[in-house]
């Protein structure tokens, strides 16, 4: 983030540049990436509120990228420093004070407390006293030019809420259990022992966590500490000659190997900080320190949504939040949905190929022994990436359709198709069940009004999928010339196809009279779920060979049948199931 | 669907070569018999449905002897005893099947 301006001279041509270095984007390492998103949470969550008032623009993310190139490097220090240290103490005196700190017995008796009430009240009461300390320091913030005065308003806000937390639990000392310590000490007892009530469980190896200097009256030292690293970014006092002084190794994040134990596992020397600093132009301790805030926290599980893009990945991550939150009263929903609205919800506002094309979802469990925890990566492909970027598509699979299940409350069970679609599923099953209750007449009330159009569109896309998958295994070689055009022709294919089955969806309709269409559509069905092709196949012709006159449209449906269906394993039915949605459905040219 | 050419699996080349021989044959066939054609289709597709290769066989080419004068009903013969040959199989002769009836059905109307 170090802005750079100044004159740049190439072939005897001046220019004038400004920041060409630093400015607040993704890099392309997700590792990297995921930090800046966590730096951006972490100054949205502590300047978030002040800054939105201070100035016209309410967009958070403009905000900081204004700052970041207009403040002096030494500013982002001091601010940075003093979001995260506020953020870690509020963040692990809230864990404290979630924790099964009283005996429930002892508290009942003795003091006639009940310990659910007492700890809401107490987190209330808490909740107050950070409220009232921003409001008091939201404006001085900005403007600290010194560290040391940075560190000492970090210690006042550290007292702050240690002596809270001593007012708070004091009244009921006897109630108190010991779960601190490895289990020796009780909240008041470690309180009075420790200096910044400050834990991380990502950064446990860093030396201004570590446990053995972190003690009352040494907070100053624990800062200065953090100071030379934010600046230096060295991890040991002493060199040990064989590694860089400032690796990027486990000590700073438990995704990464450890460079001592595992020297084997880099071929060449250990990515370090200043190599970080110098290729991508900022100072990398700021976004490797901020990389936790990056993770949602859903039922126990920490979720990163990431794409190549900061503007994408920050607004669909803020809008994953939020669905989660206001889900989690409602209805249960699975992840991978509901990261699809919000993906959906970004696409309409922020159209950007380039960020579809390349997503994850990233998620892992917790930290336990320095370890992480079930890590894992879920690549969103961009075969689905290009159906989803497409209005009449995406709309189209948008879409809820009713099945013949039913759940325990006797309620119909409905399908996302969108999803089904994203996690690979057949879409054409679907649409046989669905038909074949439209025949029946099962669906009652809204179940009915499934458009043409819908049906259509994913029984076409279904097949392009089968088509595309085939190809991929017999066809074209990876590397070949057409296999990346096939992505892109893909979706005028999907179109294509949708229009010249919408024709035979019509063809039929005008050979086969309305008296005949229900029986011959179930006939009809059957052989495609029996996957019957020349039984389908013999059905049709011998009906349409009966039909007198009509040569043109006859000549039209053999054409059809011949082409789509006759020579085609792979993905015949879904060319079979528009004939028998046009008999069941219905629609003239002009619908 | 795609081009690619394994032992006893006949290539979509062919297959539209069949159909048009058939169409251009079978238009010199039933010229001016529709209600025969009708008839006949009928009876092909039944044999097609049973499995009957040899009335299907015997069926086809009765009505082309007739006429063996004609270029594509000489043209038609030939692939067809060709690839009756070459991809002997009952799903290649459901593939050949259809595709002849295919072609005698767009034979007409014109």
């Amino acid at each position: 983030m170090y802005v750079v301006k100044g004159e740049y001279i190439e072939e005897g041509h001046k220019f004038d540049v400004v920041a060409v270095a630093g400015a607040l984007e993704f890099t392309g390492n997700w590792f990297i990436d995921a930090g800046i998103l966590g730096f951006v949470n972490l100054m949205e969550e502590v300047y978030g509120d002040t800054w939105k008032k201070e100035g016209q623009d309410t967009d958070f993310l403009e905000i900081l990228k204004n700052k970041t190139s207009n403040f002096p490097r030494g500013n982002i220090n001091n601010l940075f420093t003093y979001a995260f240290w506020y953020k870690n103490i509020k963040d692990t005196v809230i864990s404290w004070i979630n924790k099964d700190n009283f005996k429930k017995k002892d508290l009942g008796k003795k003091y006639g407390k009940n310990h659910k009430k007492l700890s809401i009240e107490i987190e209330n009461k808490l909740g107050k006293e950070i409220e009232e300390w921003n409001k008091s320091k939201s404006g001085y913030i900005n403007n600290i030019s010194d560290v040391e005065e940075v560190h000492s308003l970090i210690i006042n806000f550290n007292n702050l809420l240690k002596n809270a937390l001593k007012k708070f639990y004091s009244p009921y000392p006897d109630a108190l259990r010991k779960i601190y310590a490895s289990n020796k000490k009780t909240l008041l007892e470690n309180i009075d022992q420790i200096g910044l009530v400050a834990y991380n469980s990502f950064f446990t190896n860093l030396n201004f966590f570590n446990p053995a200097s972190n003690k009352a009256g040494n907070e100053k030292g624990l800062l200065a500490k953090f100071d030379v690293f934010i600046k230096d970014f060295t991890l040991e006092s002493k060199n040990n000659k064989v590694w860089p002084p400032d690796p990027l190794d486990k000590r700073i994040s438990p995704f990464v190997y450890s460079v001592i134990d595992f020297g084997n596992q880099l071929y060449s020397k250990p990515m370090t900080f200043r190599y970080l600093e110098k290729e991508f132009g900022m100072n990398p301790a700021y976004f490797i320190l901020s990389f936790p805030y990056s993770f949602i926290r859903v039922k126990g599980k920490y979720y990163l949504f990431y794409s190549p893009s900061l503007e994408f990945t920050y607004r669909t991550n803020k809008t994953l939040k939020y669905m989660i939150s206001s889900s989690r009263n409602g209805k249960s929903q699975s992840l991978l949905k509901i990261t699809w609205r919000a993906i959906i919800d970004n696409l309409y506002e922020y159209k950007s190929i380039t960020a579809l094309e390349n997503m994850y979802l990233i998620s892992y469990s917790g930290i336990a022994n320095q370890q992480i925890q079930n890590v894992e990566y879920l690549g969103i492909s961009k075969f689905q990436a290009m159906i989803i970027i497409d209005d009449t598509l995406r709309d189209a699979l948008n879409k809820n359709i009713p099945t013949p299940r039913k759940d325990k409350n006797k309620q119909r069970v409905w399908v996302w198709l969108l999803e089904e679609f994203v996690k690979n599923k057949p879409l054409l099953d679907h649409m046989l069940l669905y038909t074949h209750g439209l025949i029946s007449d099962s669906w009652q009330g809204s179940e009915k009004f499934i458009s043409k159009n819908i049906m259509i569109t994913t029984i076409s896309l279904d097949a392009k999928m089968k088509e595309m998958n085939i190809k991929k295994v017999y066809g074209e070689p990876i590397f070949g010339e057409s296999f990346f055009s096939n992505y892109r022709e893909l979706v005028n294919g999907v179109k294509t196809s949708i229009s010249r089955v919408y024709q035979v969806s019509y063809l039929v309709q005008e050979l086969i009279k309305d008296n005949d269409r229900k029986k011959i559509a179930l006939n009809l069905l059957g052989r495609i779920k029996g996957n019957n092709k020349y039984d389908f196949v013999n059905e049709l012709l011998k009906y349409v060979s009966g039909v007198s006159e009509q040569a043109e449209n006859k000549k039209s449906l053999v054409e059809y049948l011949f082409r789509n269906i006759l020579d085609n394993d792979i993905s015949w039915e879904n060319y079979a199931m528009p004939i028998v949605i046009g008999l069941v459905i219905g629609g003239g040219k002009n619908e | 669907m795609s081009e690619r050419i394994e032992i006893g699996t006949i290539s979509e080349k062919e297959l539209r070569n069949l159909k048009e021989y058939a169409e251009a044959a079978f238009r010199k066939v039933f010229e001016g018999r529709d209600k025969a054609k009708q008839r006949i289709v009928y009876d092909l597709l039944n044999y097609l449905k049973t499995n009957d290769k040899n009335q299907f066989l015997y069926q086809v080419l009765k009505l082309l002897t007739p006429h063996m004068e004609e270029e594509y009903v000489r043209r038609l013969s030939s692939l067809l005893n060709r690839m009756n040959i070459n991809y002997d199989t009952p799903e290649n002769f459901q593939k050949l099947g259809y595709t002849i009836i295919m072609g005698m059905m767009s034979s007409g109307g014109e």
